[in-house]
Parts: structure tokens; C-alpha cells; sequence
């Protein structure tokens, strides 16, 4: 993008890289780098349900990528259309930007992540509006409406509290299921299960599949975007994600009955499989039905 | 263009620096949890675990659970909780089963200020008292961010990490709740014993300062509800002395049906008449059980208190209590607390013993001898040791009347006597 923008302006490129890089991408990595510290329990804490949040930027920063041909066309053709290149098709206004960074700063002092988060995307938004215009804009759509979708939490007192719990019996019961269908002496009582009269084992909230479940359906969502999958291929792919994150978290707890000890068993390497099961899905759907532009969720 | 990049660069880099610095003041000052000594006053300090459920659910602040007990055994829970979370500001974790049902902001001694609530446990009378308010280091308060109801405030929150970050000013959130115990039907009690325990700990935080009231914008809050009256100030002063709250006249008598372990017991309690105990002079009362002497009891008054000298068996051990503990401080006011420190003597061994004796509660009695309104007095003397020994006991004295209802420790059992008739003169 910023490649596109440079050509534009000949002999002016490397300055003003230099420039955007030390008067933008500084201060964004900086006010981040807060946003990281202001959302870390949400994202790190222990038994934390919204982690994946923490890789959601990165994916975004990929899908900008992946589509830069597509911004370098739109470029182009306003280079040709509007030439003076502070044309206001070609640039936007500062307020955006500066509003979110204060958002931001608002949502640290609140000690407030979702406050924290909006005011990020706001500077994101607002950042590639000042520079590159509305049309860029419009072009990144799909990048900074996957950041707009998963980034912004679910409130937290329901996702620990009642959904959680719910998510916690809800599991407990599944694994109970399965082991009578394969012939097992299981009792549930709600979040505890005894197989075979044996010590009762308490599945713990970190086994409810409830983290597991958030990360891959935003990786699905990502998933769709990068391959720009029909309706009909998308919902195929959340479908795949809920039912494989319900499988691998029902092995998952099956494991943690069968050895009692839940440290070897974290959700994220369950997380990565599944992930890249979809990635999987997504090239196959995408091979088999190449979508027009028209026709996608992207657009 | 370069102006461009100006114009939004700069504002991004303060912003930016402002972030980073605020960031890091809130990582330092936005984590105060001080520490509280074992004792407070008359509340004794013990550290409770809190689960990891709560802490996670508050947003994984620092924070310290703790229990708060009073000589008469009665116990307030409490938390210390690190503003560095917002949901750090939500109630702990047995609050989620209980709906509020009062509010009110309460005042705190030196002017500070807290939010009063009362919370009632959802399909059952039970309720719960609580007391929060945001403590500063120099002992000022705040009610800012402390939810009213289940609304929390944002702006609250702001302000409160504001003054962290750029006015050196830290703060931490506490809570004190108690269950209102069914003797305790108004809630009285348990509002002071709130209030009590408030003032102890802001006494203990301000290490020697002078206690501050309350600082900063006030966070709006809807005051009522419907048991509101749960947090009303009740203490009334009555206006008696310690001869009508306990006519020590000789003869006069009351009867009483004491109910025990072992089943219904005719009691009676008689004015003997002066007695000298370790050089005072006090009125003693015979307590006799199927017409045996059974206990002896000697009282004092002197215009200023009622005092218990001494009590015991009447056979074999009688227990002297030097100097004499106040037992009612007059004029008698609903709340009035004593506390006295002295000796235990028992068969010419000194014990060194701690008392405490309150007016708990106004409360009607209906007994044999008809209906009176009377002080509940309860009091305990606990003697110190690797093992402490508490000798509790509640007596409910009317005006004019004296004794209406006692409860004791017979043989370590509860015991309680009712009264059925007496002769007063």
C-alpha cells in the first residue's frame, strides 16, 4: 500500500516512509503496545476465554496484505483520476484518528478493554482514512471489519459467569453421554463426573470448550474473508468449526478423565489443529468454487 | 502532505507518550492492596482465601480477602481489591445469587463517605449489609466507580484512574459485608457493626493521620429501595439509669422458666442485698433453681454503669471480676458498647480478662409475665490464653422492671429463661 502511494510522489518516497513510519507507526505500536497491557488479563489471565483476541490484529495485517493487489488497483486508478495526490478522494480527515487515540487513552485510565478497543479501531480506521482516503478505506473493509467483529468482548461477567457455567455442565454431561454409549459406568453431577466408581473428577472451566470455540469461530471468519467463500461455503465453515471445537474439546476432556491431570492439556494446541483443519476447508471450498468479487462476504 | 502527516502524527505521539506513561503508573499505583494488622480496635483480622473464581470474575486484581470477628463472635467478610480492573468494582462472588434491595450513602467518622447496601438473597429472606467505598492513602475517601445497583460507571472509573496516574494518587476498593442475623430483625446491628468495622480499618490504614472525609466528585447513585430502613441510623439514647434498667432493691424478686438441655426448670432470682466483693460494695442476687441456691451474682451501680462484680456457682467457685466490669454505660443508647480490661480472680489465681458488653437491640419480649419493651445486653468475658475461655452471656433488662429474659452457658449448654412473674418495689 504504502509502495503504491510512494511511486505517486516521485523522489519523495523514502522521506516520507521515514516520516510515516516515525510520526504514525511509532506512536500506533506504542498506543498497542497499552492496548496490550490494558487487555491483558482479558487476553492472558488464567483460564482467559477471549486469548485468541490477542492474534486477531496480526490477521488482519495479513488479510491487508493478501488484498494489496486489490489496493494497488484502487491506487492507481485514483492516482489517474485525481492526480493532485492531497485530493480529498485520496485523503481523509485527522479527527477520526485522533478521537480513537483518545478513546484509547480513555479506555486505560478506565481500566476499561472494551473501551480500550473501540478506540483502537477507531485509530486504525481513522489512520488509513487520513492517509490513503475513503476508497482505500472501502478497500480495506474486510481486514478492519474482521478486526471490528472479533476484537470488540463480549461482556466478560456473562462469558465467566452463567454462559460459562452453562458451557462448563453442558460438556460435563456430553463426556457422560459418550462414556455410557461406549459401555462405561459414567455419573454426572453437575460439573463432575465419576466413571466407574473411581474418584470423582471435576471438569474445570477451562474444559468447557468455551475458548476453544471463540478462537476458531474468528479464525473461521478469517478463513472466509482471506478465500472471499460464498454464503453457502461460509456457513459450511462456521458449521465445521462449532462441531469440530465441540469434538476436540469432548477428546479433550475425555483425555483429562482418563489421566486426571489438566496441566498437559491446554486448549491451545487443540486450538492450532483446529485451525488448521479449517484452513484446510477453506482452500478445498475455495478450490471448488472460485467466487466473484460480487457475490462474497468480503465485499 | 508533510503537513498532513504533521498534523496527525503529532497528536498520535502525545497521545501516545501520555498512554505509555499512564500505562505504567497505573501497573505501580493502580495495584494498592495495603496490608491490615491482625487486630483493629475490638475486630481481630483473620486472611481468608478468596477462590479463584471470584479473583478471575474481578478481573484478576490484587486483592485480599479477610474476616473481621468482634469479642461477641460476630463476623463481617471483607475484601481489599487493586483498582486496576474495571470489573475489580463488581461485588464478590455471593453476590450473584442476591439482588439489592437498599441503598444509602453512609457517612464514616473523620466525614468520609460509603455506599450502605442491603442485599436479599433471591427466593428467601436472608439478607446481606454491605459497606464499600474507595480508600486513598491519605485516608480521604470516595464513592467514584463503586457500583449502584448493577450499574457501574465508567466516568467513575476514569477519574479514579486519572488521579492514579497523574496526580500520584492511588486507591484500592473496599467492601465489608455481614449477614443480618434473624436476633438482628431491623438490621441495626449489623449496620453497626459495619460502621464499626469501617472506621476500624480506615483507622488502621491511616497509620496515626487524622482521618480525612470524603474527596473528589461524587458518583451519583439512587438512594432507597425497599429495605432501605436496614441502613437507617437508629441509635436512640432512653433516657433510664442502671436502678431502672435493674431495681437492686432487697427482695425483689423474679420467677422464670428456664428451658435447658435438660427441659423446663423453675428459676428464681432474689435481691439478697449488700455484699462486699475485693473491697466494693455491690448488691448480691441469689439465683435459685427448684428452691437450691444454684448461682450468685453481685451487681453494682453507680450512676454511671451498671457493673458486674462477681458470679459463680454457689457451692464451690465463685469468681470475682477486678475492677468491676461495666456491663451498661448510662444513659443507656442502642449501640453503647464497653469495653473493659482487668483480672479474673478464681480461687486466688489472677486471670488476665478482656470484656466487652453492648446494647444490641430494643426489643419487644413477650413473656409469662406479659409484654415488655428491653434492652438486649449482650457481653462476654474472654480470658487470655494459648486457649481463650469465653463466659457469654445476654441479658434483656426493661426499665423499672429489671431481668425479662436471660440467656447463659449452662454447663456449656444454652440456656434461657423467660420471666414469668416478679415483685418489684
Amino acid at each position: 500500500m504504502f509502495g503504491v502511494t510512494t511511486r505517486m510522489v516521485p523522489g519523495s518516497g523514502l522521506a516520507r516512509h521515514s516520516t510515516i513510519l516515525l510520526l504514525i507507526g511509532v506512536p500506533t505500536l506504542l498506543l498497542l503496545f497499552a492496548l496490550v497491557q490494558l487487555c491483558r488479563n482479558v487476553w492472558f489471565g488464567e483460564g482467559a476465554p477471549l486469548g485468541y483476541q490477542a492474534f486477531l490484529p496480526l490477521g488482519a495485517i495479513a488479510l491487508a496484505w493478501h488484498r494489496r493487489f486489490d489496493l494497488k488497483t484502487i491506487s492507481a486508478e485514483l492516482s489517474t483520476l485525481f492526480p493532485d495526490p492531497n485530493h480529498s478522494k485520496r485523503r481523509g480527515t485527522v479527527v477520526l484518528a485522533v478521537f480513537g487515540g483518545l478513546l484509547l487513552l480513555a479506555g486505560i485510565l478506565a481500566s476499561l478493554p472494551p473501551l480500550g478497543l473501540f478506540g483502537f479501531l477507531l485509530l486504525a480506521v481513522g489512520i488509513v482514512l487520513a492517509l490513503w482516503g475513503p476508497f482505500i478505506l472501502r478497500g480495506l473493509v474486510g481486514p478492519l471489519g474482521f478486526l471490528a467483529l472479533m476484537l470488540i468482548p463480549p461482556p466478560m461477567a456473562g462469558i465467566t459467569g452463567r454462559f460459562g457455567i452453562e458451557f462448563q455442565l453442558r460438556s460435563t454431561a456430553f463426556t457422560g453421554y459418550v462414556l455410557r454409549a461406549l459401555k462405561k459406568d459414567a455419573h454426572i453431577q453437575g460439573s463432575t463426573l465419576t466413571v466407574g466408581g473411581q474418584t470423582p473428577i471435576d471438569i474445570p472451566a477451562s474444559f468447557s470448550g468455551l475458548e476453544i470455540l471463540l478462537a476458531t469461530l474468528a479464525f473461521s471468519v478469517l478463513v472466509v474473508l482471506w478465500h472471499r467463500l460464498r454464503i453457502g461455503a461460509a456457513l459450511l465453515v462456521f458449521f465445521t468449526a462449532i462441531a469440530l471445537s465441540l469434538v476436540v474439546n469432548l477428546v479433550r476432556v475425555l483425555i483429562l478423565v482418563s489421566t486426571g491431570a489438566p496441566q498437559w492439556l491446554p486448549s491451545a494446541p487443540f486450538t492450532i489443529l483446529i485451525c488448521a483443519m479449517l484452513w484446510g476447508c477453506g482452500l478445498l471450498l475455495a478450490q471448488r468454487s472460485a467466487a466473484t468479487p460480487k457475490e462474497t462476504l468480503a465485499r | 502532505m508533510m503537513t498532513r502527516l504533521l498534523r496527525l502524527g503529532i497528536p498520535l505521539c502525545l497521545i501516545a507518550l501520555v498512554a505509555l506513561i499512564a500505562t505504567a503508573r497505573l501497573a505501580t499505583r493502580g495495584s494498592w492492596v495495603p496490608p491490615l494488622p491482625t487486630v483493629i480496635g475490638e475486630w481481630t483480622v483473620t486472611e481468608v482465601p478468596v477462590s479463584e473464581e471470584e479473583r478471575s470474575m474481578l478481573g484478576s486484581p490484587r486483592l485480599t480477602g479477610f474476616e473481621l470477628t468482634n469479642p461477641l463472635q460476630e463476623r463481617i467478610f471483607g475484601r481489599i481489591v487493586a483498582t486496576s480492573s474495571f470489573d475489580a468494582f463488581l461485588p464478590p462472588l455471593l453476590f450473584r445469587f442476591y439482588e439489592v434491595t437498599g441503598e444509602k450513602a453512609l457517612t464514616l467518622e473523620g466525614g468520609g463517605k460509603a455506599l450502605g447496601q442491603v442485599n436479599r438473597q433471591m427466593g428467601s429472606e436472608l439478607r446481606v449489609s454491605m459497606i464499600a467505598w474507595v480508600q486513598r492513602p491519605d485516608t480521604s475517601t470516595s464513592l467514584l466507580g463503586i457500583p449502584s445497583g448493577s450499574t457501574r460507571s465508567p466516568l467513575g472509573r476514569f477519574l479514579l484512574g486519572s488521579e492514579a496516574a497523574f496526580q500520584e494518587n492511588r486507591s484500592c476498593l473496599i467492601r465489608l459485608f455481614t449477614i443480618v442475623h434473624p436476633a438482628d430483625p431491623s438490621g441495626a446491628q449489623a449496620r453497626r457493626n459495619l460502621l464499626s468495622a469501617a472506621n476500624a480499618v480506615r483507622k488502621a490504614l491511616a497509620d496515626g493521620k487524622p482521618l480525612a472525609g470524603a474527596r473528589g466528585a461524587e458518583a451519583a447513585f439512587s438512594e432507597g429501595g425497599k429495605d432501605i430502613a436496614y441502613l437507617a441510623d437508629k441509635g436512640t439514647p432512653a433516657g433510664s439509669d442502671s436502678a431502672e434498667l435493674l431495681p437492686l432493691k432487697t427482695g425483689n424478686n423474679w420467677e422464670f422458666d428456664a428451658t435447658t438441655e435438660g427441659g423446663r426448670v423453675p428459676e428464681q432470682v432474689i435481691v439478697r442485698g449488700p455484699e462486699v466483693v475485693g473491697g466494693v460494695s455491690g448488691i448480691a442476687l441469689d439465683i435459685l433453681r427448684g428452691g437450691k441456691l444454684w448461682r450468685r451474682e453481685v451487681y453494682q451501680h453507680d450512676g454511671k454503669a451498671l457493673r458486674l462484680l462477681a458470679f459463680g456457682d454457689a457451692t464451690s467457685t465463685r469468681i470475682v471480676l477486678s475492677p468491676p466490669m461495666a456491663l451498661v454505660a448510662l444513659p443507656v443508647t442502642e449501640g453503647g458498647e464497653v469495653h473493659w480490661k482487668g483480672n479474673l480472680i478464681l480461687k486466688g489465681q489472677k486471670l488476665p480478662t478482656i470484656g466487652y458488653s453492648r446494647v444490641s437491640a430494643r426489643e419487644n419480649i413477650v413473656a409469662g409475665a406479659g409484654r415488655f419493651a428491653a434492652y438486649r445486653v449482650d457481653s462476654v468475658l474472654t480470658i487470655d490464653g494459648a486457649k481463650p475461655t469465653h463466659f457469654p452471656a445476654i441479658r434483656w433488662l426493661a426499665p423499672g422492671i429489671g431481668f425479662v429474659r436471660r440467656g447463659y452457658a449452662d454447663g456449656g449448654k444454652p440456656a434461657v429463661a423467660e420471666l414469668k412473674r416478679f415483685t418489684v418495689k
